[in-house]
């Protein structure tokens, strides 16, 4: 489906992530600012991938809904690649005493096991895994939503003013919400 | 609603201690002992803090003030005048939870974020959460060695 059209995809997703890398290792932003930042737009890009099926359901003739939901998994792992990131420069600028302290609190261990489900999820998001796991890969992706949740637990957790973790866990509510209402639609009671 | 809190608290620090505003914090390692005296509640110690010199942290100050029976409010209040300059790359968190209207969640961030290599940073990195002007209230603390 529009295959010339992936690079421009993978090039949306990947830019973002190249650039402020570059400026954090060789620029201006600071530690706290590449942190926050890629911690968010992982945590948008697993929106919009979660947004994608009920899209998909609310407009079924749609053909840009239909070319949506198969980026889905490029979203899905542009994620954890933002996910990965925001750990790495965690790993790197803190001692191992401050991470080992961390790691006991609730907030850092909801963000460790969603990191673990998103690093399950990204390594499986490929065809050979798809045909070798069958059945359990529909199960294994279903994991992403208990991982949304744990990295909106460990945003509101860790963050020194929850609000905008509150509105993000609103936004997630609401998609699975459009999610659910739309799957019931589809398949009416017997 | 806590960005409120923090702005009133500000504010309310600036109008009370109008001389800290101004930058004027003490240095208790160098502040002569009539400068000291002058320091409300500090006048009975002032002898005594300027004999046990140096002071390595504002723990070690806040050790002497409570030996000096000082309770943990007329303490907050004598870090509004007089204050050892921390260190923030060094800081304990016992030190840092001294600074008047200090909060466990900005001590985590204080911490976050070491090692610092300028007060610029210090000033981007807590300036995500709080307003300028508790910024500054903040910076009044800290430093950052060149």
């Amino acid at each position: 489906m529009r295959p010339r059209l992936f690079p421009l995809v993978w090039l949306l997703l990947a830019l973002p992530l190249a650039w402020i890398s570059y400026d954090y290792l060789f620029g201006e932003t600071y530690y706290g600012g590449y942190v926050h930042l890629t911690g968010r737009i992982a945590a948008w890009l697993m929106l919009l991938a979660l947004a994608m099926t009920p899209l998909r359901l609310t407009f079924p003739g749609a053909g840009w809904a239909r070319w949506l939901l198969a980026q889905r998994r490029y979203v899905g792992v542009a994620a954890f690649a933002y996910a990965a990131a925001h750990l790495a420069a965690y790993l790197a600028r803190q001692d191992w005493s401050v991470i080992r302290e961390d790691a006991a609190t609730s907030g850092m261990i909801s963000g460790w096991i969603a990191f673990a489900v998103f690093a399950a999820l990204a390594v499986t998001s490929n065809d050979a895994a798809v045909r070798r796991l069958r059945a359990a890969w529909k199960k294994l992706h279903r994991l992403i939503h208990l991982a949304a949740i744990l990295v909106f637990v460990h945003w509101a957790l860790t963050a020194f003013d929850p609000v905008l973790a509150y509105c993000h866990i609103a936004g997630l509510v609401l998609i699975e919400g459009w999610r659910f209402a739309m799957l019931r639609r589809r398949t009416p009671a017997a | 609603m806590r960005f409120g809190i923090l702005t009133a608290f500000a504010l309310c620090v600036t109008v009370a201690a109008p001389a800290f505003a101004q930058g004027s914090l003490l240095d208790p390692n160098s502040a002569t002992q009539q400068q000291l005296a002058a320091v409300p509640g500090l006048a009975p110690l002032a002898a005594q803090i300027v004999a046990k010199r140096p002071y390595a942290s504002p723990a070690a100050f806040d050790a002497v003030l409570a030996a000096g029976n000082l309770t943990p409010q007329q303490r907050t209040q004598v870090y509004l005048r007089a204050w050892v300059p921390m260190n923030l790359n060094t800081a304990t968190p016992q030190d840092i939870m001294l600074i008047p209207g200090m909060s466990t969640r900005m001590m985590n961030e204080f911490r976050e974020y070491k090692p610092y290599k300028s007060i610029g940073q210090f000033r981007y990195e807590i300036g995500k959460y709080v307003p300028k002007t508790e910024v500054a209230r903040l910076e009044q603390y800290v430093l950052v060695p060149k």
